[in-house]
């Protein structure tokens, strides 16, 4: 529960660190990456096709940004990936959430469902691709069913969980209220929930995206994940890192927006 | 038409290893239209499973719930609760918290707002409308709960031991004004509580439970000792200081004690432990 107060950092003796030392144990150890990295790769321990400096991927990174490879330029792989991504969690959300919040609330749709949900929902993505292939070729549902299947478990588990964590007392004022129950649901169970929802957004949207590279060795045209096969086709190394980059910082970007939408439901919602 | 009466009302649970648990063992109990019941009794001696048959969020195992003259059949806004832990809606307002009820029966907004504003005003909630239930302290959050069920203007309003989880200073406020209510607004009441001071000071009738199985002990009328004692234009602590309520606290008690020293009887053979 540290997250509200994550503006007091704590440093070795748990007294707290100043804004200023937090950045600056940050860079410092981004630093030390490169650092390590550069050193490495200068060493030759490894060959040079094999573990490009810091600086050749940047290079790399700036010409792929400028000029097309496997037919887009870097921003319309990005681009591409991205939208399937939306597309494919927006589905897992729709599908997800929903089946959660009923599993939650109704006990026999929970005691049906969820053995046939625990069995399935261990077979990884990746291991779905097989039969997105089969079933999609290379359209786009073939990407966009390994990103559900990516983000799918989360959304229900936490709905389920949120809808179990609604308290009993709540939808029984309520009915004592008169409230239909059309009228709980709407304003009891869901909102109750909400905060449970919402955490597990995060947590599917970071599933699913990990799943990307995967759903795009299916897929021709475009994509970042697209971009470093044909990047290791080509024994171009720089290529697949600068795509691994592009990957990480979006995966990142993700991560921080919705840090930031779910603290800022909290605050509105003024749970305790 | 609210007088709530109990016939012959059982309530047995099932137990984990087989058997069934007895908690209320053949009640009957008549509540008067607009008396203010108090039923006081230990922990386990199912009177909050009392209020929750009438309530409608239980039923009995044997015998009937009649409100009214017509049997319970489910949770209803002419039989109002208020809870321990309040249970208001955290994400709602002051304001919509008490109109909840009047929104689910589609009362007109102007209406609505009015009698809002009449309960806020008659539970001291004013300026506080548009607060949520976590800025506010347990009192005033109990106060929000309270409006709330006086707002649908109930037949009944069953409370159960709605000032537990107040502190001290609090609940004695809590308990002239809620007296001061229900004079002022008279309803069937059932107040359920383990405090015997608080039954003796609120209720007409306080009804001395005991428990395994749940049973009546004793039923008494208060309303002569508080007539005769001139006890509504006195402030509670004075009450709480007369001969005649710390005797009829000492009553209570010596049976409350009496009968939780008794060997249990009517216990199901399978009961465990």
């Amino acid at each position: 529960m540290a997250s509200r107060h994550n503006r007091n950092f704590l440093g070795p003796s748990g007294t707290k660190l100043g804004v200023g030392e937090f950045w600056g144990l940050t860079l410092a150890g981004f630093a030390l990456f490169f650092g390590v990295w550069s050193g490495v790769a200068a060493s030759g321990w490894l060959p040079s096709n094999l573990l490009p400096s810091p600086g050749v991927v940047w290079d790399t990174l700036v010409r792929l940004w400028n000029n097309p490879f496997a037919g887009h330029v870097y921003i319309d792989h990005l681009g591409a990936s991205v939208r399937r991504f939306l597309m494919g969690w927006a589905l897992a959300i729709g599908i997800g959430v929903p089946l959660g919040l009923l599993m939650g609330w109704y006990r026999l749709l929970d005691e049906i469902v969820s053995p046939l949900f625990d069995a399935i929902r261990f077979v990884a993505p990746l291991a779905w691709v097989p039969l997105a292939a089969l079933w999609f070729g290379t359209g786009i549902g073939g990407p966009l069913l390994i990103i559900f299947v990516g983000s799918f478990a989360a959304c229900v588990i936490s709905a389920y969980r949120g809808a179990r964590l609604v308290e009993a007392r709540l939808v029984e004022a309520a009915q004592t209220l008169g409230a239909s129950s059309r009228q709980v649901i709407l304003h009891v169970l869901i909102p109750g929930a909400l905060p449970s929802i919402i955490a597990g957004l995060r947590v599917s949207a970071g599933l699913g995206w990990q799943s990307l590279v995967g759903s795009e060795l299916i897929v021709v045209g475009a994509g970042l994940g697209y971009l470093m096969v044909q990047g290791q086709g080509n024994l171009a190394t720089n290529v697949v890192i600068a795509g691994m980059i592009g990957i990480g910082v979006v995966g990142f970007a993700i991560d921080v927006l919705l840090r930031a939408v779910e603290k800022a439901f909290n605050r509105r919602w003024g749970q305790a | 038409m609210s007088e709530i009466i109990f016939e012959g009302v059982t309530r047995r649970f099932p137990l984990p290893k087989g058997g069934d648990f007895l908690a209320i063992d053949r009640i009957d109990l008549r509540i008067e239209e607009r008396e203010f019941v108090a039923i006081v009794g230990p922990s386990g001696c199912g009177k909050t499973t009392l209020m929750r048959m009438a309530a409608g969020l239980d039923f009995p195992s044997d015998g009937r719930v009649l409100v009214g003259g017509k049997e319970v059949r489910g949770p209803g806004p002419e039989r109002a609760v208020v809870f321990q832990q309040f249970a208001l809606l955290p994400w709602k307002t002051v304001r919509q918290n008490i109109g909840f009820g009047l929104m689910c029966k589609g009362t007109p907004k102007a209406e609505a707002e009015a009698a809002i504003a009449r309960n806020v005003e008659l539970m001291g909630l004013t300026g506080h409308e548009d607060s949520f239930p976590h800025q506010l302290s347990g009192g005033m959050q109990q106060r929000v709960a309270i409006a709330r069920a006086y707002v649908m203007q109930p037949a009944a309003l069953l409370m159960d031991e709605p000032f537990g989880a107040l502190d001290a200073q609090t609940r004695i406020v809590m308990q002239e004004e809620l007296v001061r209510l229900a004079r002022r607004n008279p309803r069937t009441v059932i107040f359920i509580t383990h405090a015997v001071d608080e039954a003796i000071y609120l209720a007409d009738r306080v009804v001395v439970m005991g428990r395994k199985p749940g049973h009546i002990i004793e039923t008494i009328d208060i309303r002569p000792l508080r007539d005769g004692g001139g006890w509504e234009a006195m402030p509670i602590e004075e009450v709480m200081d007369t001969p005649d309520f710390t005797h009829m606290r000492s009553r209570i008690w010596k049976l409350l004690k009496a009968r939780d020293q008794e060997k249990p009887t009517g216990q199901s053979p399978a009961r465990a432990g």
